[in-house]
């Protein structure tokens, strides 16, 4: 299997230096615009507007009681529209600390073969979440609007090595105007990681991972992991995974995620997309 | 219509504030101040103390060129020699040598220091 799998790899790859004359833009390196909780360098096409509900369960290790979690959950409601076909906006509202959340996305390179050849695509992502659950009350502590603000920079790079593989790097900056206590950092730099594995013509396997460096967060938070497949069906995507974190914005899974993976302290959640052509051929 | 999207993200991730603050040090006050400074004496409050963060094997142990603090003779010794046990465990901070002591200490030290540093 390895052997065929390397072999189609490298006939690819073969393939494409020796169509020379025209430029072929790599497309789908990953299914979705979302791996599992982060973004990927994916941007949606001019004029289509895509709607995505996510949502995270509770803890599977809390048993039958909670129904391994399902009795509580999290949603993430989103709408992300292409202003171009590599320039993407998206606005979203999470239940989670009722935060308000959006971002605008720009593919500043494409991976190509043929005449032009570029090993990978670059994504850029900047956000911006407001949380408008109010905070705990504390004698004495007034809190102002920029508390409530938090702003993330993301650049994506990723290479689709062949139609089966596909992985990612993101380094990741984040902004907190307002963190608990003087040991956290308001600046944070982390580092992710992602792949996805395609195992049949429409179900593929995706892994992600981020490493936020040292002595930025208190000791109660650890990096986010996250296993999951997607599902593909014509003007949907369905996205099953498990994660230790239970936040679908950077802010929460990347800063704030407090589960340890390997004790199985995890959370079953979905993304759900579907895609609306408001501009353009609407059927393709 | 992309011209009003652009600047409309554009302003909100320039435009935005930033600021650097933690939710400690908004709050003004300790709201639950457990240290107490009143009515201190030497055996119960200050001994300890030494005893715990002074007296170690090697540092100012019986018999110690530097100081013995194992005795109230000696500690107010070193307080008689120029005041220096205010100045280095309080004024700089720069003992004890691992890291200075805690904030309830160093008041409770203070308190009793200024009390004319007595043997009750």
């Amino acid at each position: 299997m390895k052997k065929v799998l390397f072999a189609s790899c490298l006939l690819a790859f073969v393939l494409g230096s020796i169509a020379q004359e025209t430029t072929n833009h790599t497309a789908a390196t990953f299914n979705d615009t979302r791996i599992v909780n982060g973004q990927s360098v994916e941007t949606n096409e001019e004029g289509q507007l895509k709607f995505l509900i996510s949502h995270r369960f509770g803890l599977i290790s809390e048993g039958f009681d909670n129904f391994f979690g399902l009795d509580q959950a999290t949603i993430r409601l989103g709408l992300d529209y292409g202003v171009t076909d590599r320039f993407t906006v998206g606005i979203g509202r999470s239940s989670f600390e009722k935060t308000v959340d959006g971002f605008a996305k720009y593919k500043i390179l494409r991976q190509s073969s043929g005449a032009k050849n570029t090993p990978v695509t670059i994504t850029w992502q900047s956000n911006a979440a407001i949380r408008t659950a109010d905070f705990s009350e504390i004698p004495g502590v007034d809190y102002d609007f920029a508390n409530r603000m938090t702003y993330g920079h993301q650049v994506m790079i990723a290479r689709k090595f062949c139609d089966e593989f596909s992985a990612q790097l993101m380094p990741t900056f984040i902004h907190r105007n307002l963190v608990e206590t003087r040991e956290e950092e308001n600046d944070l730099f982390a580092i992710g990681a992602a792949t996805r594995y395609q195992l049949t013509k429409t179900i593929s396997f995706q892994a992600e991972y981020y490493y936020v460096l040292p002595n930025q967060m208190a000791d109660e938070f650890t990096n986010s992991l996250s296993l999951g497949f997607d599902i593909q069906t014509k003007s949907h995507v369905f996205q099953l995974h498990i994660s230790n974190s239970q936040g679908m914005i950077d802010k929460f899974f990347i800063s704030e995620t407090r589960e340890d993976f390997f004790k199985g302290d995890v959370f079953f959640g979905f993304n759900f997309s579907r895609n609306f052509q408001l501009k353009g051929k609407k059927y393709k | 219509m992309k011209k009003i999207l652009t600047l409309l993200f554009g302003a909100m991730l320039v435009l935005t504030a930033c600021e650097y603050k933690n939710i400690e040090e908004l709050r003004p006050i300790k709201l639950v101040d457990t240290c107490t400074t009143d009515s201190l004496t030497f055996q119960t409050d200050i001994e300890p103390i030494f005893r715990q963060d002074c007296n170690n094997s090697g540092c100012h142990n019986s018999g110690s060129s530097f100081g013995d603090f194992t005795s109230y003779a000696g500690i107010k010794a070193k307080i008689d020699d120029n005041d220096k046990i205010r100045r280095r465990a309080i004024i700089e901070q720069t003992m004890p040598d691992a890291a200075p002591l805690p904030d309830c200490e160093i008041r409770k030290l203070t308190a009793w220091l200024d009390a004319g540093a007595p043997n009750n």
